[in-house]
């Protein structure tokens, strides 16, 4: 299984995942703590699941990535190419929603974006109710665009931006201290 | 070790202006009882880490203060 390691974080293509744990992230997708701060809230059946993860065996653009910490499963993430663009989002398991680690494994995979792929701006889109995620982008250095649509916020990371942020985060985590 | 990491919680609690009432006790519930966000959880598990090299998320979720007692006391063990 071939897997993108940085820090303690390891991110599996969904395309390489077993069905049954498709169908794990299946349920977790569909919890309601899950997709309510979605883009698109609606429940997904199985076929439909099954048959988007075969379309992006297809895709050069699109990448689901499940989570993992130290090899226990954490949530999953997501990255749309568009040109030198790119949108991310990633969404943690039930059991760890509110934990603490959306913020490293937010860290980890920014710097797998900019390392791996040949992108120069990361957008993210947050719903205005979603506070906590709203911080989290902040403190992981994303700017907000004022554009508003749909209820969601635009946050935004250039190259620059991302270079001037800590190399590893051991180094970034000392910047959250006061 | 309990008295440090209560003031550890505390400080996090202050750190991030959350007000509560509760008692820190082993049975408080991070989130739910002592009202701390993902954010002040991150920062609690940095704090954590720096006074006792201790990883919080090793063997996955925690979600009392009787949790981490835990993780800290099963670390020094060591």
């Amino acid at each position: 299984m071939v897997e993108i390691r940085r820090g303690n974080i390891s991110l599996v293509n969904f395309t390489e995942l077993s069905d049954s744990i498709l169908k794990e992230l299946l349920i977790w997708r569909n919890d309601i703590n899950i997709r309510s701060k979605m883009k698109s809230s609606v429940l997904i059946n199985e076929e439909e699941h099954l048959s988007f993860v075969e379309n992006l065996k297809k895709s050069k653009k699109s990448y689901y990535w499940l989570a993992l910490r130290k090899n226990i499963k954490i949530g999953t993430v997501y990255l749309h190419l568009d040109d030198n663009e790119a949108e991310w989002g990633y969404y943690l398991a039930p059991d760890y929603i509110g934990s603490g680690l959306g913020l490293e494994l937010g860290y980890e995979s920014i710097h797998i974006f900019f390392e791996e792929f040949r992108i120069y701006q990361i957008n993210g889109y947050v719903k205005t109710t979603n506070k906590e995620n709203r911080n989290l982008q902040e403190i992981l250095h994303f700017k907000l665009n004022e554009f508003k649509n749909n209820g969601l916020f635009h946050y935004y990371m250039s190259e620059n931006d991302f270079k001037a942020m800590p190399k590893t985060y051991k180094e970034f985590k000392k910047t959250l201290f006061k | 070790m309990k008295t440090k990491i209560n003031s550890i919680i505390k400080d996090v609690l202050n750190e991030r202006e959350i007000e509560t009432n509760v008692e820190i006790s082993e049975e408080s519930k991070l989130r739910d009882d002592l009202g701390l966000d993902s954010f002040g959880l991150a920062l609690l598990t940095v704090h954590i880490e720096n006074e006792y090299g201790v990883d919080v998320f090793e063997d996955g979720i925690v979600t009392t203060v009787g949790e981490i007692y835990e993780i800290v006391s099963r670390s020094n063990d060591n």
